[in-house]
């Protein structure tokens, strides 16, 4: 019974070696060891701790200007946007307007439309030349026999596209 | 007492003082004996000891403001050289696993012996068998002769997890040199059996 008991050593102590393991532990720490470290050596390292230092010192100060030069383009980017949707938002009802002529009969009609009033008139005037219609053709509403722009558009007319077409092509006769 | 200085790298080991601590002196007084425990630490590779004391060194440089009096300064230090050695041994195992680097090319590089070099291998070869906590508890217990309770305070580890480890680590070093007989006045090594060289 006695035999199965260990005997309780206090927590910090280390168990009993016996005397050859003793030996080789002695031993292996004279031996199992870097040789001490000549002046020379000690420079090196000295020199090397130090040129470490400073490669840390110089990467923290190339990340903190990295950081910085990220942080001035979001908010560049940032104040860009914001300007362009506050323009966009002052000049669209003034876009929307003027993109209205656009459901003329032709998609290249439709973009010569813009310019101002004058320039938009010529616009007009020379597709309806080259392409042979006829103003009535071009700001007729959907009841023409003819040409029905509306089946060309795929989409029907707005009601005010007449009222519109002559404020902006200064077309007073249907 | 010396007030606290912002000191260039060049300075930082040149006799200036941080925290009222004068660096350069505490750098001469434990640059051997982190040189020793992180080459053990390490299974005896000079290149990565060198690395870890330089990397323990200039944290204990940054952290002396984060000192705390309380403790030992050098109890303090010698655990950051511990917590080198233990990401060292982390990066290898990454490295193995991703095989970025063969295990032969990991081992102790050759260095000129110290000692008896017959018994210097013979142990050398031995440690190398044991896992890193064992070798550990090795090193801080039996070579470096700190008691079970500093030894785990320095490596972060329970009194229990450290004497396992010892136990297992004696246990494998007895097999593994069953064959080597040390006249213990002498400390020669005596190789016997089918290891005898």
């Amino acid at each position: 019974m006695s035999s199965n008991r260990r005997e309780r050593q206090p927590l910090d102590e280390q168990p009993a070696l016996d005397e050859q393991t003793s030996a080789l532990i002695a031993a292996a720490r004279d031996s199992y060891a870097p040789p001490p470290a000549t002046p020379a050596e000690r420079a090196a390292l000295r020199s090397a701790i130090e040129t470490r230092a400073a490669k840390r010192r110089v990467s923290a100060m190339a990340l903190a200007s990295a950081l910085a030069g990220v942080a001035a383009l979001v908010l560049v980017g940032w104040l860009v946007l914001r300007d362009r949707e506050g323009l966009d938002s002052a000049v669209a009802p003034v876009a929307a307007s003027s993109r209205q002529p656009a459901a003329a009969p032709s998609p290249g009609a439709r973009a010569d439309t813009g310019g101002g009033p004058v320039a938009t008139d010529r616009r007009a005037t020379a597709v309806v030349e080259a392409e042979g219609w006829s103003e009535a053709v071009l700001l007729t509403s959907s009841d023409s026999a003819d040409v029905d722009p509306s089946e060309e558009q795929g989409e029907p007319l707005p009601a005010e596209y007449a009222v519109l077409s002559e404020v902006l092509f200064g077309v007073d006769e249907l | 007492m010396p007030e606290p200085l912002s000191v260039t790298p060049a300075e930082m080991t040149a006799g200036l003082s941080k925290e009222g601590i004068d660096f350069a002196s505490f750098f001469d007084a434990n640059l051997n004996k982190a040189r020793r425990l992180a080459w053990r630490l390490v299974g005896g590779d000079q290149a990565a000891a060198e690395d870890v004391v330089q990397e323990a060194f200039l944290k204990a440089y940054r952290g002396l403001g984060g000192f705390r009096a309380d403790a030992r300064l050098d109890t303090w230090f010698f655990r950051i050289v511990v917590n080198e050695a233990n990401t060292y041994h982390r990066r290898q195992r990454l490295r193995r696993m991703l095989r970025l680097a063969p295990a032969d090319e990991i081992g102790p590089a050759p260095r000129p012996a110290h000692g008896d070099p017959v018994l210097r291998e013979r142990i050398a070869e031995a440690i190398a068998e044991l896992s890193h906590g064992q070798r550990q508890a090795f090193v801080l217990v039996h070579l470096e002769r700190y008691t079970v309770r500093e030894a785990a305070e320095l490596a972060g580890k329970s009194v229990g997890s450290i004497k396992k480890h010892l136990n297992r680590a004696l246990q494998r070093l007895r097999e593994q040199l069953a064959g080597v007989r040390v006249e213990p006045e002498q400390g020669r090594v005596q190789p016997s059996g089918e290891k005898t060289r």
